[in-house]
């Protein structure tokens, strides 16, 4: 049982940068095959939720957004669907912030099907196809990440302007050496900060 | 020693009336005892004022386990007769209970558990508790028809499979205007999931012969149109062409491949030689009749030919030369790069700060286009961004 507080930042992004291995049972309900399936649904409404919330959603919040509606029944449908698969697959966790307070999220956003074979120097487990991801849009990236990297580009791009239009003369050298020092103070200041926080989800991002 | 056996006795006695008084009910009180058939339920005892009715207050549904629940059906009073409970998925059922004397309720429920589809079923027999949830080792059919229409006559949904338990998918023929049956036995909790394709409607319109084709298809399947020629009485009706989207015809047959519904229509040209050669023989011999006949009355007709004069040349408006905004212009052109590099000195960083917001709202919405960021993200940031501004 977890505490009151929601999930924070670093352990949002951590379900995005490890790649969760499933088995071929699991790996099913994120298949086109399985589009249309209740499981299916729930994977992809949980994650679309989270990414909105930025941390766990409520069996109501589910329902509502599959269903458009959050009625009792409704809700014991998708309760016992996530019992049965999403929850013994390790696809989904379930956490309790009180008694009258459950939420879902998802373990990961990056799924490797996986064969466990079995030899005589143990369990071994191989990957089969693609890591499958849910789409990026659908991840719980924070809002700073985006500014960061947005920002990192609007420098990169300024910079570039300023090199040619003082090559076309059209900015005096005072000018152009005031602006370039302070550009690229902040492009240094953008990049340390992504670095410092983001580095890992930065280069799976960059894929 | 016989007074210390008798002190015993006295002592024995006096300790079971003691005991006898703290376990008897108070005079004024009497015990109400609720217990559960097959330990459904955890037993309890109240006691209740003497000559006062109790009210028994007990849940229709309660939790089994994760994934199924005890259903009220019945109860008794003091071993009499199983006095029948409507049955109901939620609430309270409530038991007035005269207390002139003790009594055991007990109350009998069974285990249900639900079925959760993906689909708008028929459960027969239906739900006791009239929702998705069953009693325990009773058979069930859930069905639902094999399509269900989503544009009326031009888009459905073809069901063409299900799985009991994310098991594997098990194939339903197609059958037309079928319903879907499935057969569940409750021995625990199920998903059944209905898997369907979606289907477009192609219609053929044709003017003459007999089409075939006509009818529903899966998205990206290929159909197959036929049409046979149609004649009749020395007339001879051909097919000439098809008309629709993305078609590839071949004389009295077409192909396309189907992702939306659609019309395609036939072609056809009358072909009446057969007519004409067969006509042509009494007409020939009719019109040689006349022309010997109406030889000696030949006359010549005049035709007037008016002709609509055209205009070889016609004279375009004369443009004048805006002689004084050229000469504007080229002042302007002269004194230009002092004055501009000026300006574009002293406007230069307001220039660079614009371009510089306009590159970073340029790269959120190409993250955004690439599917990166959310709808709703994209709004939340781009605001951000002016706001930093």
């Amino acid at each position: 049982m977890r505490g009151v507080n929601l999930l924070d930042e670093e352990d949002l992004i951590n379900r995005i940068i490890q790649v969760k291995n499933l088995r071929e049972e699991c790996f099913k309900h994120l298949e086109s095959r399985s589009q249309g399936t209740l499981t299916h649904k729930i994977i992809f409404a949980i994650a679309k939720l989270s990414s909105e919330k930025m941390g766990p959603v409520k069996l109501s919040e589910i329902s509502q957004s599959i269903f458009g509606i959050n009625e009792k029944s409704k809700q014991d449908n998708i309760r016992l669907t996530m019992e049965k698969t999403l929850l013994k697959c390790g696809m989904v966790e379930k956490l309790h912030y009180a008694t009258n307070d459950v939420r879902y999220i998802l373990t990961g956003y990056r799924f490797q099907k996986i064969k466990k074979i079995e030899s005589f120097r143990g369990d071994n487990k191989e990957p089969i196809g693609e890591v499958f991801e849910i789409p990026r849009s659908s991840w719980p990236i924070p809002d700073e990440f985006f500014i960061l990297k947005s920002k990192k580009s609007g420098y990169e791009e300024t910079l570039k302007k300023l090199n040619s239009d003082y090559d076309a003369n059209k900015i005096p050298r005072g000018k152009y050496e005031d602006l370039i020092r302070k550009i690229t103070g902040n492009l240094n200041e953008v990049s340390r900060k992504t670095n410092a926080k983001f580095a890992n989800l930065d280069e799976i991002m960059e894929k | 020693m016989k007074r210390a056996f008798l002190m015993l006795i006295i002592s024995i006695i006096l300790l079971i009336g003691t005991n006898s008084s703290v376990n008897a009910e108070p005079e004024n009180k009497n015990t109400l005892h609720v217990s559960y058939t097959g330990d459904t339920g955890q037993s309890y005892s109240v006691l209740a004022d003497a000559h006062q009715k109790y009210t028994v207050s007990q849940s229709y549904s309660w939790v089994k386990d994760q994934t199924s629940r005890y259903n009220l059906v019945s109860y008794s009073i003091d071993n009499g007769g199983n006095v029948s409970i409507q049955r109901v998925a939620r609430g309270n059922f409530t038991l007035d209970i005269p207390m002139d004397s003790s009594h055991n309720v007990v109350f009998s429920a069974v285990p249900q558990y639900p079925v959760s589809t993906n689909g708008t079923v028929t459960f027969s027999p239906p739900s006791p508790t009239e929702d998705n949830w069953f009693d325990a080792n009773s058979d069930i059919t859930i069905s639902l028809p094999s399509t269900i229409e989503i544009q009326q006559g031009s888009i459905r949904q073809q069901i063409t499979g299900y799985s009991v338990d994310q098991s594997d998918t098990q194939t339903i023929p197609r059958n037309e205007s079928e319903i879907v049956n499935v057969q569940i036995h409750m021995s625990s909790a199920h998903n059944i999931d209905f898997i369907s394709t979606i289907q477009y409607h192609i219609s053929v319109i044709s003017q003459y012969g007999t089409v075939t084709g006509n009818g529903w298809y899966d998205a990206g399947s290929t159909a197959t149109m036929n049409v046979n020629p149609h004649d009749e009485f020395l007339v001879h009706h051909v097919v000439t062409g098809w008309e629709g989207h993305n078609i590839k015809s071949n004389g009295d047959s077409v192909e396309l491949i189907v992702n939306a519904p659609g019309a395609i229509t036939v072609v056809w040209s009358t072909d009446y030689s057969q007519a004409i050669v067969i006509g042509i023989i009494p007409i020939g011999a009719i019109s040689i009749f006349f022309i010997v006949k109406n030889k000696q009355k030949r006359h010549s007709v005049n035709v007037d030919i008016i002709q609509t004069p055209v205009p070889l040349t016609q004279t375009l408006p004369e443009t004048k030369p805006h002689s004084e905004e050229i000469t504007q212009t080229l002042e302007d052109i002269k004194q230009a790069p002092e004055e501009t590099k000026l300006n574009n000195d002293n406007n230069y960083s307001k220039e660079i700060n614009n371009y510089i917001l306009q590159k970073t709202i340029e790269k959120i919405d190409s993250m955004h286009t690439t599917g990166v960021i959310s709808d709703a993200k994209y709004n939340v940031l781009k605001e951000k961004l002016e706001k930093d501004r």
